[in-house]
């Protein structure tokens, strides 16, 4: 019972948060190599004519809420089609049980997947997190991270696509410090050509500490 | 007054000792003469560097090969071959990375249970329109009569 309300629980997710991107997707290495596997066993010699005919398909339909436009077998991933809002209608049941959750005082420890400087964490309250890079914020300041994936209980995730929106998550951080890593040595040299190269390399870095995560029941 | 030889003077090169006991903190580790020997721990020591930086590089290779190793069989576990997982997400527009996913995996069983619905439908939706057949065993949202 449990296992197949998650899982209605996860296919309401994917249909209410809202369709807002703020950034441009993110190109995931290795996909695209594998989009053609994804129509495997489906494709003919000819299968030209027959796309024009399923893309004619697609477009009829009015009530279709995921509007794709193909111009190949793989999908137009760079213009995300728009959600219907009256899809998100048909999931009422999980949408207020997703809902109570959140609003329960008893939510619990909350973990979230968040993107900082070109790489993803997942983070829950009391965390610390080393980033390779340096922040414009001095030691003691507080963060507010943006780019949140994903949001996640005991009993319910928020999956973002590919973000969530800023009135649904608020992640709190705060500069813990600022500091230079140790020096790593970059060798360069070629054999019998008198070629060799020194340099020393420390990355700054810096040290968050994740304060607080908190969800919003304010669902588009 | 001409002071320029006076201002060539030349810094003093550095002491021999500390110049091989960098040598030598480098290469306490190393094998034999190699550990002992100045002429030849030098050569150890830039050996030590250049695989470094080749390492520094293929590390990141490995761990992304591992991150896909786990993935495979923990989507296996949900009965959702990786392919699909990863060609599903990306059709939904999910930019979760592997790492993160791979601990999600094992950490968040729960959630990644979720991802792979997510991947499944999305990737079954995704052979539908491309082909404009209906998958065999999946409900997806867009149902046709035929």
């Amino acid at each position: 019972m449990v296992a197949s309300m998650r899982s209605r629980i996860c296919w309401a997710t994917k249909f209410l948060l809202d369709s807002s991107v703020i950034m441009k997707p993110r190109e995931l290495s290795g996909a695209r190599n594998l989009l053609p596997a994804a129509a495997v066993g489906s494709q003919s010699h000819t299968c030209c004519h027959r796309l024009h005919t399923s893309t004619c398909r697609l477009q009829d339909t009015p009530e279709n809420l995921l509007k794709y436009r193909y111009k190949s077998l793989g999908i137009d991933r760079w213009n995300p089609p728009d959600l219907d809002p009256t899809s998100i209608e048909e999931h009422p049941a999980v949408l207020e049980k997703v809902k109570e959750e959140m609003v329960s005082p008893d939510v619990g420890r909350l973990f979230a997947v968040v993107q900082v400087a070109g790489k993803q964490f997942k983070v829950t309250t009391e965390d610390l997190v080393l980033i390779q890079q340096e922040m414009f914020a001095d030691p003691g300041e507080r963060i507010r991270l943006e780019k949140v994936l994903l949001v996640g209980g005991n009993n319910f995730t928020l999956i973002g696509k590919p973000i969530l929106s800023r009135d649904q998550v608020r992640i709190e951080a705060t500069v813990i410090e600022k500091f230079m890593a140790l020096p790593v040595v970059v060798y360069k040299f070629k054999k019998r050509k008198g070629y060799r190269k020194r340099r020393d390399h420390s990355q700054p870095c810096t040290v968050l500490r994740i304060n607080s995560i908190e969800v919003a029941p304010n669902l588009n | 007054m001409f002071l320029t030889l006076a201002r060539y003077v030349r810094t003093p090169p550095p002491d021999r000792w500390w110049k091989r006991r960098y040598v030598f903190n480098n290469t306490w580790r190393f094998w034999g003469r190699h550990r002992n020997c100045y002429k030849i721990a030098i050569q150890s020591m830039q050996h030590a560097w250049r695989q470094a930086k080749k390492g520094r590089r293929e590390k990141k290779r490995f761990v992304r090969g591992l991150w896909i190793e786990r993935l495979k069989a923990a989507s296996e576990e949900h009965g959702l071959p990786y392919e699909h997982l990863v060609v599903g997400l990306d059709m939904a527009q999910v930019q979760i990375d592997r790492k993160v996913l791979t601990h999600l995996a094992i950490y968040e069983p729960k959630t990644f249970k979720s991802i792979a619905e997510i991947a499944r439908i999305s990737y079954g939706e995704g052979l539908m329109a491309a082909t404009g057949k209906q998958p065999e065993g999946v409900f997806t949202r867009i149902v046709r009569w035929e």
